[in-house]
């Protein structure tokens, strides 16, 4: 690949010249804007220009990449960055089969193969370089951008909470960035449900965090070896750690607490009879408002609730929870017409306790079996006038 | 995880498909050559052949790859200390920026499959490393691979709302756990949104994909129905002469699934057989055979490896009331006090385990250990 035509930004080259490689030197390709090498050169190979000797026939191996670290012990060879190497005219051109990294030190080493000669002393037979990440520190610029539930009172069996990011984040250990605290201060123990399959969205830019169903307080007893994480009655906080880091290896701008006090479990199910719906004006872009009276699952709240003109037509527009999530705000792309609308809601819509259209979270045994619901969904009409 | 050895042949009578004695090239039935869409490698197994199944729950699908590896050969000694380290380096980056999703072991070459992601965000890649003998590490490269993909359905609202639905607002699904048993591959799902988990069964080779199979059962500790509860870990295994699964939910209840009733939109009754202890998480499970006795094997994240004798399974009646004080009840086991920090284990061989171990120190080690 002809370098010049990237403009490159050429890091030298502690090159230890020997007798048999004169002026060669190792060279890395950066193009303007990457923040990391794309290729590592080696030219002005002496050898290259001999097609019998024993470097023309070993020059795909000459030429290695190794990450510099201190998780290897000093006699220990790390393994080399699995790449290709290309010959083209006196220099060979290594590319990294995966991307380099802006956060990682690379070494280059160029080392002719083994000779026969005895006295070929393999170290004076090889040149090397160094890349190294620019040091200055970008500033955070990633924020909890939500946590939800909004709410600032939460029922006892609350099921789970969303973060939601203004950049995307790093996974794995998510786990260890996020503590519940009680009114005491103290932390509580393994509140959540820590699965190595971390639910994130596709953007990483919001995680799912559900509270451990064993942690969650049923019936009339608590659980009692470690009881459940939140109690009626008491104030707890949830506390999101800064040094937690975004996926471009910097942490947040700011940690992120919410304090919330804890109220009486909600075992009812899902009433969508008993939601208000404020119909909006014909010939206006007005919200169509639904208020549910309650506060219902963030997530599932936008996606499970859909509005139908009486044609059957999907009506495309853009949905907003206002209100702690207590309401639904929708607004079309095109104005309302007159006439009759539907809200479809599927049934598995849930609420901040997990409990259903018509079926609560908490259902015993055999009323289960006994009432399943067959039904998906469920409609509500209203009518623009 | 090795899950495809333990059922019998009847299974494949029992779920009224295909037998298990396919041809060899039909077991590729469907596959092309080339470059799989695989977007992230979580859980893996292996079926017949070589061919490897990588769950990949970014783009809702799993992915089967003929890994050509099919030379039968013996297990050879693993000793892999800074496995991550190691891999890493290969991959030109730091350990901190590999996680390591899943093990298992080609059943045929013996050889040991690692799945894992080179990077933490959104744009980290998928990666599955062989080791060979000596300890080699072969990172496979996916540009010529005879492949087929099994795309998970949409969630059952996500049909019902048609074409309205837009693309960006559709469920999305974890995959937690994946094995492949006689002529399909099981999987188990967790919804990011609603409380939901799925086991679903997909015919293999890859023809339709059938609606997922909700699974209810019985929760020890709740003294409820805990019919959502997400699967972490699961493995076939033979109770008397019926296939079972037997799965690991949160909060450790060990429940048995009878397969047969593993089909399209069918509702189970779990059987939950022990109820392991609260602060506590199944982290992975094989099951095989010593000295004429079937045992269970299962790695937990604060209780370390518990060895059950599979008989005793047998014998045990369902735990159907409270179980008070968060305390483990049911099938009597032994702890293996020897194997601290497994993460991760399969069966390398009847006589050996690979274990994917958290050394005191944070270095993650593979290393092969005879089966207790």
């Amino acid at each position: 690949m002809n370098a010049k035509h990237y403009k490159p930004f050429v890091t030298l080259l502690t090159a230890f010249c020997t007798h048999t490689l004169s002026a060669a030197e190792i060279q890395w390709i950066q193009p303007e804007g990457a923040s990391a090498p794309t290729q590592v050169i080696a030219s002005d190979v002496d050898g290259l220009r001999h097609p019998d000797s024993t470097f023309a026939k070993g020059w795909r191996s000459c030429l290695k990449v190794y990450v510099v670290t201190d998780a290897f012990l000093p006699n220990e060879k790390p393994p080399s960055v699995l790449g290709s190497c290309e010959q083209s005219g006196e220099a060979i051109t290594f590319t990294p089969r995966f991307p380099f990294s802006n956060r990682v030190t690379y070494r280059a080493e160029f080392q002719l193969p083994e000779s026969d000669t005895e006295s070929d002393n393999l170290y004076e037979r090889k040149i090397h370089s160094t890349w190294i990440p620019t040091q200055e520190k970008k500033a955070p610029n990633t924020e909890i951008t939500q946590i939800y539930p909004t709410a600032d009172y939460l029922p006892e069996n609350l099921l789970k909470f969303y973060l939601t990011f203004s950049n995307p984040m790093s996974g794995g250990y998510v786990y260890d960035h996020i503590h519940l605290y009680n009114e005491l201060d103290q932390e509580v123990e393994l509140p959540f449900l820590e699965l190595e399959e971390e639910l994130w969205d596709d953007a990483m830019m919001r995680l799912t965090l559900f509270i451990d169903p064993g942690r969650i307080k049923r019936g009339v007893k608590p659980l009692e070896e470690i009881g459940p994480s939140l109690v009626n009655g008491e104030r707890f906080r949830l506390v999101i750690d800064e040094d937690w880091k975004d996926a471009s290896g910097i942490q947040l701008k700011r940690a992120m607490a919410k304090s919330f006090h804890v109220i009486q479990p909600d075992r009812k199910a899902i009433d969508p009879i008993r939601w208000e719906i404020i119909a909006p004006k014909p010939d206006s872009r007005d919200a169509l408002v639904i208020k549910f009276g309650e506060s219902l699952d963030f997530a599932l709240a936008q996606r499970l609730i859909e509005i139908f003109s009486s044609e059957g037509d999907w009506i495309h527009g853009s949905k907003q929870l206002e209100a702690n999530e207590t309401e639904w705000h929708f607004k079309p792309d095109s104005h309302w017409k007159k006439g009759d609308y539907t809200a479809r809601v599927q049934m598995i819509l849930e609420d901040l306790a997990g409990n259903n259209i018509g079926k609560s979270f908490e259902v015993d045994v055999f009323d289960d079996v006994q009432r399943r619901i067959h039904s998906k969904s469920t409609d509500r009409n209203f009518r623009v006038r | 995880m090795n899950k495809q050895k333990v059922l019998l042949p009847l299974l494949g009578l029992l779920m009224g498909l295909a037998s298990s004695e396919m041809t060899g090239s039909s077991w590729r039935d469907g596959m092309t050559k080339g470059k799989p869409a695989l977007r992230s490698a979580g859980s893996i197994a292996f079926g017949p052949e070589g061919i490897l199944f990588i769950a990949d729950a970014k783009s809702a699908s799993i992915h089967a790859i003929s890994t050509g590896d099919t030379k039968a050969s013996k297990a050879s000694p693993v000793k892999l200390k800074a496995i991550n380290t190691k891999i890493a380096g290969m991959l030109g980056t730091t350990a901190d920026e590999i996680l390591i999703r899943d093990i298992a072991v080609n059943p045929i070459s013996k050889h040991t499959y690692l799945s894992l992601s080179r990077g933490r965000g959104p744009s980290a890649i998928p990666v599955i490393v062989r080791v060979e003998e000596n300890d080699k590490l072969i990172v496979l490269d996916f540009n010529h691979v005879e492949n087929s993909t099994a795309i998970l359905p949409d969630a059952p609202e996500d049909k019902l709302m048609g074409q309205g639905r837009r693309s960006s607002n559709k469920r999305l699904e974890s995959i937690t756990d994946i094995a492949f048993l006689d002529d399909r591959v099981l999987i188990a799902g967790i919804s990011n949104e609603e409380f939901a988990s799925t086991l679903r069964g997909i015919p293999f080779p890859f023809k339709s994909v059938e609606k997922g199979t909700s699974v209810e059962i019985y929760h020890g500790a709740h003294g409820r129905f805990e019919t959502k509860s997400p699967v972490r870990t699961f493995v076939p295994i033979n109770i008397g002469t019926e296939p079972h699964l037997l799965a690991a939910y949160t909060c450790t209840p060990l429940v048995q699934i009878p397969l047969k009733s593993i089909e399209p939109g069918a509702q189970i009754i779990g059987k939950t057989i022990a109820e392991l202890g609260n602060r506590n998480r199944p982290l992975d499970m094989i099951v095989y055979n010593k000295e004429g006795n079937v045992f269970l094997l299962m790695a937990n994240s604060s209780r370390g490896i518990m060895k059950i004798n599979a008989h005793s399974i047998e014998s045990f009646d369902k735990i159907e009331k409270r179980v008070e004080g968060g305390r483990s009840e049911g099938l009597p086991y032994e702890t293996i006090n020897s194997w601290k920090g497994v993460e991760q284990l399969d069966q390398l061989d009847d006589q050996h385990a690979i274990l994917l171990v958290r050394a005191d120190n944070g270095s993650l080690d593979l290393m092969s250990r005879p089966l207790p």
